[in-house]
């Protein structure tokens, strides 16, 4: 009993010291709120205190080769607290300081500075944007050593408040492809927007504490976050590719004044995009823009027409034995089925199989479609599930947002009637976006093997790999390899003889299809054909060993042959020769070997250049060349039936030389030697120069060069 | 003790009612045994909880952009496996807690030094591992003080006839206390503290001489001071205490917790008006009485203060009504260290002592504290419990209470 107690007793002392703590901490308690609330009160007015965003920096966006499509850039935001200066530095620096902001930011007189600063002092205002425009990080340094600014923060009052630029070092090539951002920073189109959550990054947040002079002071706590940074987005996409298939694409749709148009290239073996390009017109004042992907999405898709008639071809090829010579009768191009009539541009008369796909005929196509898919239920189901295997009828989630969702309808579909093969098979009553188009090509040319398309081969962050998107086969087999060289020989044959003939070549072979579908409009309750056309073009080259497949698309053109020969086939020959021109390796694998014959009009016009230079060329042309420019180094070529001939090109001997004409290089050569100082615009070759040639060189040596391609 | 006193009225008005309502045992009276003073002050604590840190998570809710309910369903689910854990370990005899701790005492030195090694670093101290499969991280700490807290009155009271034997009843609860408070010491030295003191005061109570204690003082000092070089928190101690005895300047975590409490006044802002929560540090957790001083007032700080006094009482009234030593001591010492761990809290929240990071037991948000502090109160309440058992022997309980008997004997 008495450890008992002995226990007992030393509980409740210990209770008691308990007790006494106990009372010791609401003690403390009343003291902090009633002995010291006032000071606790004015320390929690004055302690100013908030959370602010740190900004995660948002990743980049690069396009082939680690060329830069979009970046974001540190920038400033100059402000300015007039308080802080002291009178001494503020009397000393102000007129200095005015002159300088006029001059550098050009929107303001210095007096117009000087009361805008001093009227702010006056009423003591501790806040002053001066300017809106960012200043980038260079200007912030120079800005930095200007009278006032010099004193920094504390004692000059300037304020460079960190902000960050989203730029695009291409400008507006590809807009709508890369996408572009809001003011918050969230994607709103393009990759930007399809791949916001990975570019952001996550926003951290930090406590910051409000210090004497209107400064902001950040507090080490527990509950500070750090901002993640995005990842970087590694494209597809490549610039000079881009850019080619951008001025092709601009320059036709502006020429026949179409409605929109888009291009896209593509890889063959790997599927990955190497160009898309967009271009709409605007309805108020008709200029153009790239502001919708029409390559994917919705007004781009309907009724993709004559292209479509590959789809029917392979079906045909692969569940029917119809052979190549096989002959079908397609009258005098008009045809009925049940209540619609269909009209066909082709030849009329008795056709083959090939000449029938080739010609592009529709009566041809869709009464072969029509006897061997139409006649029972079964064969009706195989066409459509065949269909969806070569992916036409499912969106290809492709990396961009905004896929249309495609049509093909089902024979269960309500509005399937007996017309509905027919006209599937030449590509009406559906909706099947060009990018799909493309990727059915694709597979043609990559032997039989769907790639899914592509544009996102990378997440990067830094030198680390977040996550790679390898090449997708979506079909490994398309069709039988017999149906493949029969649609390969078809697709030939379109450029050799067919809808294509005009783009046909003999550097090296083209294989593709023209399309032209005639738009549809709804007069009630029946369709109607306008006169208003969807042109297109879709193939591959080389032919005999492809590189890369391409498609064009230019909607309602109002000049020119509204056909899709006469109007896409075109853009797309230009795209190909300039990018096999360009391809060293497609070069070498090219067998026809057209580069040692021996054509003129393969020589640049009015380039004027060095003579050992246009002699490199023209040897690798395997052009002669005519020398009568006696021992000038410049020369101007021209083109005569034979040979190229040299002719001399006068710099002026005193004073400015005449540089248009020449290429960037050559003008910076001839116009620096002249000690002059060229600043240029543009692109391409010198178009004009700001000092006409002979006259006196300027005293400050200035020159402005406009290139034009 | 005017406090006290007042309890002692209401318990008998209480267990007069018991008795009425004796004859219809309730579900309540069937389920939930033990002292019912003890039960109330849990479930008082529990509501509370809920409330403040719904308040409290105001802040982290917005910034991890969540959805704030994500933490009011987060925490009342881990309150609720808390009482969980109460309610089993109260329905187990205390007396397998005497074999069962020393298995734990053993276990937790490899965990302790699993978490120090290999850890991961949270604000840079590695004081938790994570279990595999369901991943759940775990603060092996927890573990190692309750054991040790059950170990060492368990060595206690086997040792009272001896207990002034140095060799055999000394050294044996010199080492443990030693080693496990300079494991806790290697990553939380707040903790090892604290766990050192509940030894100190367990020891006292179980009539450890106090030249003795005085040598554990000195050997405390040194295996703090050993963990303090070959750890990781070496710096932020220091820090701590220059922050809080050299430096004029208040430290800024103090000067919003005084704010939160000034603007307290007496009956408070209100239920989920704080202002400082955003600003303090941790208010779901190290500075929750703050908040709950902030919101409730000065009743609000009174009314939690006073929920634990109680509790330390009816600990206190569970040792005076206990038969056996080892009950009396371990329901002392757990009862000490879970009131002990709340006034360091609010001595910390008011400024007494320098900030140390020690969640408020019961009220604070964070899984392993709720859950221990749960087991211990559940040891409590069994032991409470205990001495009823012997009272009215149940059929089926006679022979495991006859085996337990065996093997401690």
């Amino acid at each position: 009993m008495s450890i008992k107690r002995d226990i007992l007793i030393r509980v409740q002392l210990s209770f008691l010291a308990v007790i006494v703590v106990s009372t010791a901490i609401i003690a403390k308690v009343v003291y902090i709120q009633f002995v010291e609330e006032d000071k606790w009160q004015k320390i929690a007015k004055e302690n100013a205190l908030d959370y602010k965003v740190t900004k995660a920096i948002r990743g980049d966006i690069y396009a082939e080769n680690d060329a830069l499509l979009a970046t974001s850039v540190p920038s400033f935001k100059l402000s300015f607290d007039p308080m802080i200066a002291s009178d001494s530095v503020y009397k000393n620096g102000i007129a200095v300081l005015c002159d300088s902001l006029s001059k550098h930011f050009k929107d303001k007189t210095p007096e117009e500075y000087y009361r805008k600063i001093n009227d702010a002092r006056l009423a003591k205002r501790r806040y002053l944007v001066l300017t809106n425009r960012p200043i980038n990080y260079y200007e912030q340094q120079r800005l930095a050593k200007w009278p006032i600014f010099n004193q920094g923060q504390r004692r000059g009052g300037v304020l460079f408040e960190k902000i960050s630029k989203r730029t695009y070092p291409f400008g507006d090539l590809a807009e709508r492809l890369i996408g572009r951002i809001d003011e918050k920073g969230n994607g709103i189109v393009g990759l930007e927007k399809s791949f916001d959550d990975t570019l952001a990054g996550i926003n951290g947040e930090a406590l910051y504490q409000k210090i004497a002079g209107g400064d902001w002071k950040p507090i080490q706590t527990n509950s500070r976050i750090r901002p993640i940074d995005g990842y970087d987005i590694y494209s597809s996409i490549d610039v000079n590719m881009q850019e080619m298939a951008s001025k092709a694409l601009e320059n036709r749709v502006v020429t026949t004044d179409a409605d929109f148009g888009c291009v896209v290239i593509m890889d063959v073996k790997t599927g990955y995009v190497k160009a898309m390009a967009n271009l709409s017109r605007t309805k108020e004042d008709s200029t153009f823009s790239e502001r919708y992907n029409y390559a994917i999405g919705d007004y781009g898709s309907i009724d993709p027409g004559s292209t479509f008639k590959l789809a029917s071809a392979l079906a045909l090829f692969q569940h029917t034995d119809v052979k190549l010579n096989d002959t079908v009768e397609t009258g005098n191009r008009r045809f009925r089925y049940a209540d619609a009539v269909m009209t066909d541009d082709g030849p009329g008369g008795r056709l083959t199989v090939q000449q029938a796909f080739e010609y592009s005929s529709n009566i041809g196509v869709s009464k072969l479609m029509n006897k061997y898919f139409n006649q029972t239920d079964p064969q009706r189901n195989l066409l459509i599930d065949y269909f969806e295997k070569l992916w036409l009828a499912k969106p290809l989630n492709f990396q961009i947002v905004g896929e249309a969702q495609p049509i093909i309808k089902r024979p269960t579909d309500p509005t399937w009637s007996g017309v509905t093969i027919p006209w599937l098979s030449i590509g009406y009553e559906c909706k099947v976006s060009p990018l799909q188009i493309l990727t059915l090509y694709n597979g043609i040319a990559n032997n039989g093997k769907l790639m899914k398309p592509q544009i996102v081969k990378e997440i990067r962050k830094a030198d680390r790999r977040i996550r790679q998107y390898v090449p997708i086969i979506l079909n490994e087999q398309m069709c039988s390899p017999e149906a493949l060289r029969k649609a390969q020989t078809i697709l030939r044959g379109v450029v050799q003889r067919g809808t294509a003939r005009s783009i046909n070549t003999r550097a090296y072979q083209i294989a593709g299809k023209t399309g032209t579908s005639q738009k549809v409009v709804n007069r009630g309750g029946r369709k109607r054909y306008v006169k208003q056309y969807k042109t297109s073009f879709v193939g591959y080259f080389p032919a005999d060993n492809p590189k890369y497949s391409c498609i064009v698309v230019i909607d309602n053109p109002r000049r020119g042959k509204r056909s899709g020969g006469g109007i896409a086939a075109p853009v797309f020959r230009k795209i190909a020769d300039q990018l096999h021109a360009r391809d060293v390796e497609m070069r070498q694998m090219s067998s026809s070997g057209s580069f040692t014959m021996a054509d003129v009009s393969n020589f640049p016009r009015k380039h004027i250049g060095h003579k050992k230079d246009l002699n490199v060329i023209a040897k690798e042309l395997n052009v002669v060349t005519v020398d009568s420019s006696g021992t000038m180094d410049w020369v101007r070529p021209f083109r005569r039936k034979l040979a190229v001939q040299w002719k001399r090109h006068r710099l002026s001997s005193k004073g400015v030389p005449n540089v248009i004409g020449m290429t960037l290089r050559d003008a910076l050569y001839v116009l620096e030697n002249r000690k002059m100082k060229v600043s240029f615009a543009g692109r391409g070759r010198v178009k004009s120069q700001s000092v006409m040639p002979g006259a006196s060189i300027p005293s400050d040596g200035k020159i402005l060069l406009i290139l034009k391609k | 003790m005017e406090e006290a006193s007042s309890e002692n009225v209401t318990k008998t008005n209480d267990q007069e009612e018991l008795v009425e309502n004796y004859p219809q045992e309730s579900w309540f009276d069937r389920n939930l045994q033990g002292d019912k003073f003890i039960w109330m002050v849990v479930v008082a604590l529990a509501s509370i909880s809920v409330l403040v840190v719904y308040s409290a998570t105001g802040t982290i809710a917005y910034k991890n952009q969540q959805g704030h309910s994500h933490y009011l369903f987060k925490h009342s689910l881990l309150v609720f496996t808390s009482l969980i854990a109460i309610w089993v370990t109260h329905r187990i005899d205390y007396r397998y807690y005497s074999r069962l701790s020393r298995i734990a005492l053993l276990l937790s030195v490899p965990l302790l030094l699993l978490s120090w090694q290999f850890g991961p670093k949270i604000n840079e101290a590695s004081r938790w591992i994570t279990i595999p499969i369901i991943n759940q991280s775990f603060q092996p700490s927890d573990l190692a003080k309750l054991a040790l807290l059950a170990s060492l009155a368990s060595m206690l009271a086997r040792r009272q006839r001896s207990i002034d034997d140095f060799k055999d009843a000394i050294m044996p609860i010199l080492f443990w206390v030693g080693i496990i408070c300079g494991l806790i010491g290697l990553t939380d030295i707040s903790s090892a503290l604290l766990l050192f003191l509940t030894c100190l005061i367990l020891m006292f109570i179980g009539r450890v001489p106090i030249n003795y204690l005085a040598l554990l003082v000195v050997v405390g000092f040194i295996s703090i001071t050993a963990a303090l070089y070959m750890g990781q928190r070496s710096g932020t101690f220091k820090s701590r205490i220059n922050a809080k005895y050299n430096s004029s300047e208040i430290p800024f975590q103090a000067q919003q917790s005084y704010i939160a409490i000034a603007t307290g006044g007496i009956t408070g802002v209100g239920a989920g008006n704080s202002v400082q929560r955003n600003f303090l540090p941790n208010p779901y957790s190290d500075f929750i009485y703050s908040i709950i001083v902030e919101e409730y007032g000065l009743l609000g700080g009174l009314l939690v203060l006073v929920l634990y006094l109680v509790l330390l009482y009816r600990g206190m009234m569970v040792m005076a009504n206990s038969k056996r030593p080892f009950g009396g001591i371990l329901s002392a010492g757990l009862t000490f260290s879970i009131v002990i761990q709340a006034l360091i809290n609010m001595a910390v929240s008011v400024g007494l002592v320098p900030i140390t990071g020690m969640p408020m037991p019961l009220l604070s948000m964070g899984g392993t504290s709720l859950l221990f502090t749960g087991v211990a109160l559940g040891i409590v309440l069994s032991i409470s419990r205990g001495e009823v058992d012997e009272d009215i022997e149940k059929i089926g309980k006679g022979g495991r209470t006859g085996n337990a008997k065996r093997k401690l004997a």
